[in-house]
């Protein structure tokens, strides 16, 4: 391309730290702010699963509005100290949403993308019958120094047969 | 009870049937099956182990092997190879895709860090999610000279996966990259389609680029 001053043709993306797929139309973040709103609008999103204990800030709500997303906040029912592990309620609640394909393209999001979304797609991997050093090398990826040993547990002690799986179900399980 | 199904290490999907890892070995064969593959893309110093090539062979997956240079303390990847495995990767006839080096972090991390790039991804958040793979969480001066000196020249079959802008072709320039396009007829001729509304409406799309431009520029 020449050295000439050009306006980009289309959108720079602008992608949400810890952003990344876990399956086919299913994605995780954390809280994205107004510089991702393209990048979030290109993956036609239909539902958000929200575990932060906060809640979303108001731009973030206007754009879920604004691309009529259905919002599940599973964060208020979360446990007594941020720093514990979530609890299996909100996990199996997590899995009535995830598990049902009419709801995708789905994302799942908390404040950083780390913690309560790691633990979740752990849990997740277990379904899918992964091994857990696998479970957990990707856990830590997106945890970075952060690791949670706790997590890690939880993750480790949760019961999958808790877990009612629809007949119709997403194709990855 | 069946046994646990082993990802290759470093396991992720890219996007849609574009998968990545380090080097698989016998006990992730059971889980590379699932995938389906029909290609299986192999960037390493050496060709492919002949076990790894039997397996391959039994699936019916081709396997694609660009030598990469041992050097660690350099970038081990040469542009060119980065270019031709971006194009094998956009072709949906290659699709579904595993990408491969021996450990999956820094020669994998910057290809599919090209493909971001083709993707329209900002730098910061290619190099975030390059960061996401690496031991010791630190990218050296010269993979970001790479990533940042990376400008194509990539082909772009006639035909694209749905998760490359939107599996349309609507303007063939490339604010960062030299495309060339292998059937011109692929471009949309939006350009001529104006009526004074479009006019508009690409005005305030240009508005918003220019501001975006600003803040990502500084």
């Amino acid at each position: 391309m020449s050295s000439q001053h050009f306006i980009p043709p289309m959108v720079m993306f602008r992608i949400k730290h810890n952003y990344g797929m876990i399956e086919e139309d299913l994605y995780r973040s954390g809280q994205p702010n107004e510089l991702n709103f393209p990048f979030l609008e290109k993956l036609g999103l239909k539902t958000v699963v929200w575990l932060a204990s906060e809640e979303p800030n108001q731009r973030f709500l206007d754009f879920i509005d604004d691309q009529e997303i259905q919002f599940h906040n599973l964060g208020v029912i979360s446990s007594v100290s941020t720093w514990d592990p979530i609890t299996e309620e909100v996990v199996l609640e997590a899995f009535e949403h995830i598990l049902n394909p009419h709801n995708y393209p789905m994302i799942i999001m908390c404040n950083l993308g780390r913690h309560r979304t790691g633990t979740i797609v752990g849990c997740l991997r277990k379904l899918q019958k992964w091994n857990l050093t696998s479970i957990f090398e990707e856990y830590r990826r997106y945890a970075g120094p952060k690791v949670r040993v706790l997590n890690e547990q939880f993750i480790e002690l949760f019961d999958t047969d808790l877990v009612r799986v629809p007949v119709n179900r997403p194709k990855w399980l | 009870m069946l046994p646990p199904l082993i990802p290759p290490f470093r396991y992720a999907i890219v996007e849609d049937e574009v998968y990545r890892g380090a080097y698989p070995k016998k006990r992730n064969y059971r889980f590379l099956k699932r995938l389906k593959l029909k290609t299986m893309l192999s960037l390493t110093p050496d060709p492919p182990v002949p076990e790894l090539l039997e397996f391959c062979q039994s699936q019916n997956i081709r396997n694609i092997r660009l030598e990469v240079s041992k050097v660690k303390d350099n970038v081990p990847l040469s542009y060119s190879s980065a270019i031709q495995s971006v194009q094998i990767i956009i072709d949906p006839s290659n699709l579904p895709i595993f990408i491969h080096c021996l450990d999956g972090a820094n020669v994998t991390g910057l290809v599919v860090t090209c493909l971001r790039k083709l993707q329209m991804w900002s730098i910061p958040s290619c190099m975030s999610e390059f960061l996401r793979y690496l031991r010791g969480g630190v990218i050296s001066s010269e993979e970001s000279e790479f990533i940042e000196k990376f400008t194509g020249e990539i082909e772009i079959p006639s035909t694209i996966p749905h998760w490359l802008w939107g599996g349309r072709v609507t303007s063939n320039k490339h604010p960062r990259l030299k495309l060339k396009f292998l059937d011109p007829r692929v471009v949309e001729q939006s350009e001529q389609k104006k009526d004074g509304k479009n006019i508009e409406v690409d005005n305030k799309d240009d508005y918003r680029e220019r501001v975006n431009g600003i803040i990502f520029n500084f």
